[in-house]
């Protein structure tokens, strides 16, 4: 019995070793070009003015656009989980509308309606109103778990309602905006198209520009490594801020859900925040898009590429979720059946790759098929390992609370039964764990039907994916063309959408790995 | 509080509820579940607003027409059934939560005092709730309310989460730290035990209005109805026919304490019933029973016994009295049977 356990227990160890093996590739990449290019040659790529230039606007963007969004997300959850607000359902749901437009499609949005849009200020608008669902979303599953007798206790304690709110209410969300937070920094620091269409230059659009001028020249590498140290240093500051913070909630409490105040005088301010939020970020894209729909007509739908590119995409989409999957499901195991020191490294190993933008994932592998495996070079197979270290979290972390909801004794009272090991895990746990593995490749789905970055760096000539063309239709400056691409990407992506916001109710999914 | 009405959509909660407590005893309300104690707990403390009838809080009405304090400005301290900590703040932060701003300076030397009040070691202010066992937890709650020092405590079942034996004792505590510092207190449970332990006054709410009001030993001896009696202890019921202040029933002719007469409903507390060897032969005022059954109980035993005219009862006697099965015994009342007018 034993040493049946210790070989599954290997055997699940050296697939999920296997796959964080492949997950180191983009870090020592990094690594290993800093180390080749010499000291003084990268000192001399780094501390330059277009370097500063690019560090201040990239620090700009994280340091306003982040805040802003805390503020908006955790105003609109309090707004639509605690108030008695008229239609607070019909705004849960289009609040998190915006998920399901690709930033780069709500930049294209809103650069058609105002031209005009360049620089700063315009990215912080264009981000802010693609990801402030990002801390929204955990905000108001976490509002929703709040214990409401605490907040009571504190009414009790002579505290006013807005005293309530910032002593009580305020700190027990640190971690969902810490966590939401983020993921939005992380965002901001990796995205190219919506920054590029509004001709603002942060570190990832400079490299992704001088990759398409000198290719794989030690620049763009130096310029990664300098992005790379970004994020690890937003993945360090949440961690230090997160603390040892863990608010767990004391004692069984009751199910009651909390009390929804009345707005009285401030409810007109709240209708226009919420209507203006719900305006800005789902409106203006979706109604830019609509009237590039109309004025291309039927002409832009016969677009010979249109159809090709569904298919690529669903494909592309359909084999990443589920290579996907398969290869987070040891990892997910190892974390939920044989806890330990082992099973954290690997995971977190995982959550830091997929933490870097996808295009220093992408530019490590070309280099690496290059200098290693030609012939991967240019190959589908190639775009999905990238994929797949790019969304992994999302595929464990469901799996992980699927799998963490089987009781290991329903496979063992199988084993009793007379089933062998494999065949009782697969009849009894695989098929406990299929809506989370479900929601898990949902979610990978969504992130490769949106991914425009990588896949324009890694995908073997003639790859034509829905984020590819729309690309190359608006860079022809061809906009009516690009809308029926722009169309189905967020039709694909809404039923996704849609799958999650239904599941943070049931406080099932971990909003937190988008 | 008077003529307090509630309904949450067209079920009313609670109807006409008139209560009075008197500054500075310990009022328990009682009742089971679903019986709207909870409720008439949150409209005392201001979380919930009632659809009709006046509170007032000594001089000062808090809830009426026209009238609504809201919670922060009531004055009024509240546990929670499960202490409800904050969970972000350490002990000694949630002690000092609802301070004043001027009390700042010496705010270390008022948290160990209070939680000395409660007994507890103040080298505990600078751990998590967490980290604290329930009985804990609840003193620590009782604490910070008390750091307001309010005028009026109210306690939703604080002691119905910890263990039996943690649960007496941390009664026993908060009713002494109640008790000293003069807190006008109303405790809302479940639990018979502790509404007969631990209040001056007793309320029985059943199905959102108030069955009795009166002090423990009045309600246990002298209940209103048969359901309170039956509430608030266990209960060996008899078909009976009152006359002239006695009582014929079952066990024979009991003194009553009524002038009821006709058909009637008579009953005894266990303790009340005295059981003895058919040796010393049945009188009047007793009659011969068969144990059928017997249930070792360790420093008593239960006896079912079977009388003649009447139902199975069961009556507990010390363990050290050998019976057995199929043995006759006399049955005989201590005291007077209360007795209720056949329905």
């Amino acid at each position: 019995m034993t040493r049946l356990r210790q070989r599954s227990q290997g055997a699940i160890i050296a697939m999920a070793a296997g796959v964080s093996l492949l997950g180191l590739v983009p870090l020592g990449y990094v690594a290993v070009t800093a180390i080749l290019t010499g000291a003084p040659s990268l000192a001399a790529l780094i501390f330059r003015a277009r370097v500063g230039e690019l560090l201040a606007n990239t620090a700009g963007l994280v340091l306003i656009t982040v805040p802003l969004c805390a503020l908006v997300g955790v105003a609109a959850a309090w707004l639509v989980e605690r108030t008695r607000l008229a239609g607070f359902r019909a705004f849960a749901i289009l609040l998190v509308v915006p998920l399901a437009i690709p930033a780069f499609v709500n930049s294209y949005g809103w650069v058609s309606a105002v031209p005009s849009l360049n620089g700063l200020w315009s990215g912080v608008l264009v981000a802010g109103l693609s990801y402030f669902p990002l801390v929204y979303l955990p905000t108001v599953v976490a509002l929703r778990r709040l214990d409401p007798a605490v907040e009571e206790s504190a009414r009790s304690l002579g505290v006013a309602p807005l005293g309530v709110f910032l002593r009580v209410v305020l700190p027990q969300l640190r971690l969902p905006i810490l966590g939401g937070s983020l993921i939005i920094g992380l965002h901001l620091l990796s995205e190219y198209g919506a920054f590029a269409l509004i001709r603002f230059d942060t570190f990832t659009t400079a490299i992704v520009e001088q990759f398409r001028s000198t290719f794989n020249g030690p620049a763009a590498n130096a310029l990664a490594g300098v992005l790379v140290l970004c994020c690890l240093f937003l993945l360090v500051g949440e961690s230090g801020a997160r603390g040892g913070a863990r608010y767990a909630r004391i004692g069984a409490g009751s199910a009651r859900p909390a009390e929804r105040s009345r707005l009285g005088a401030w409810t007109l301010a709240a209708y226009l925040f919420l209507g203006l939020l719900v305006l800005l970020s789902v409106a203006v894209p979706v109604a830019s898009v609509g009237r590039w729909l109309i004025s291309g007509g039927l002409a832009a739908w016969s677009d010979r590429y249109l159809f090709t590119a569904l298919g690529q995409t669903i494909g592309y989409g359909i084999v990443g979720a589920l290579v996907t999957c398969l290869l987070a499901f040891p990892i997910a195991l190892l974390a939920v059946r044989f806890p330990g020191r082992t099973a954290r490294i690997l995971e977190s190993i995982n959550y830091v790759t997929s933490s870097l933008p996808g295009l220093v994932t992408a530019l490590a592998f070309v280099t690496v098929a290059i200098r290693l495996v030609p012939a991967l070079y240019q190959s589908a197979a190639l775009v999905i390992v990238v994929y797949l270290l790019m969304f992994l979290p999302r595929a464990i972390v469901n799996l992980r609370s699927g799998l963490a909801q089987v009781p290991p004794n329903l496979e063992e009272a199988a084993r009793s039964l007379g089933r062998r090991p494999l065949v009782a895990f697969a009849t009894v746990t695989l098929r406990f764990v299929m809506p989370s593995a479900l929601a898990g490749a949902a979610l990978v789905f969504l992130g490769i039907v949106t991914e425009l970055t990588s896949t324009l760096l890694l995908a073997p000539n003639g790859t034509r994916t829905l984020a590819i063309q729309f690309w190359s239709r608006v860079n022809d400056i061809d906009y009516a063309g690009a809308a029926p691409y722009a169309t189905l990407m967020i039709l694909l992506s809404l039923p996704v959408t849609y799958l999650l916001f239904a599941r943070s109710r049931s406080e099932a999914m971990a909003v937190n790995s988008l | 509080m008077r003529g307090i009405g509630k309904r949450y959509g067209p079920t009313p909660v609670l109807e006409s509820i008139d209560l009075v407590v008197p500054a500075g005893s310990k009022t328990v309300i009682v009742g089971s579940s679903g019986s709207g104690k909870t409720t008439l707990l949150r409209l005392l403390s201001g979380f919930d607003f009632p659809d009709a009838g006046t509170i007032r809080i000594g001089s000062e009405i808090v809830v009426g027409p026209g009238v609504v304090v809201p919670a922060h400005r009531r004055g009024i301290g509240h546990v929670a059934q499960d202490g409800a900590l904050f969970p972000h703040l350490t002990v000694g932060q949630n002690v000092a939560f609802g301070l004043d701003r001027h009390d700042r300076g010496d705010r270390t030397a008022i948290v160990a005092d209070l939680l000395g009040l409660v007994s507890l070691d103040p080298s505990l202010a600078s751990r998590r709730p967490d980290e604290l066992s329930g009985g804990q937890q609840q003193r620590v709650a009782l604490a910070r309310a008390m750091a307001r020092k309010p005028g009026v405590m109210l306690l939703d079942e604080p002691f119905s989460a910890l263990d039996t034996g943690l649960r007496a004792a941390t009664r026993e505590l908060v009713a002494a730290a109640l008790s000293s510092a003069g807190v006008t207190t109303v405790l809302v449970t479940h639990d018979r035990e502790e509404a007969l332990t631990f209040g001056d006054q007793v309320a029985v709410l059943r199905d959102g209005r108030l069955a009795q009001v009166g002090t423990p030993a009045t309600l246990y001896s002298a209940p209103a109805d048969l359901a309170t009696a039956r509430f608030l202890g266990a209960a060996v019921v008899f078909d009976a026919l009152a006359s002239a202040g006695k009582v014929h029933c079952a066990l024979g002719l009991v003194a009553l304490s009524s002038s009821l007469e006709g058909a009637c409903t008579a009953l005894f507390r266990p303790e009340q019933l005295v059981v003895e060897t058919t040796a010393t032969g049945a009188d009047a005022a007793g009659c011969i029973a068969r144990i059928t059954a017997i249930e070792f109980q360790g420093a008593t035993q239960l006896l079912t016994l079977e009388l003649a005219g009447a139902r199975a009862i069961e009556v507990p006697v010390t363990s050290g009295a050998t019976y057995r099965p199929g043995d006759l015994v006399v049955l005989r009342a201590l005291g007077d049977a209360v007795v209720f007018a056949a329905s």
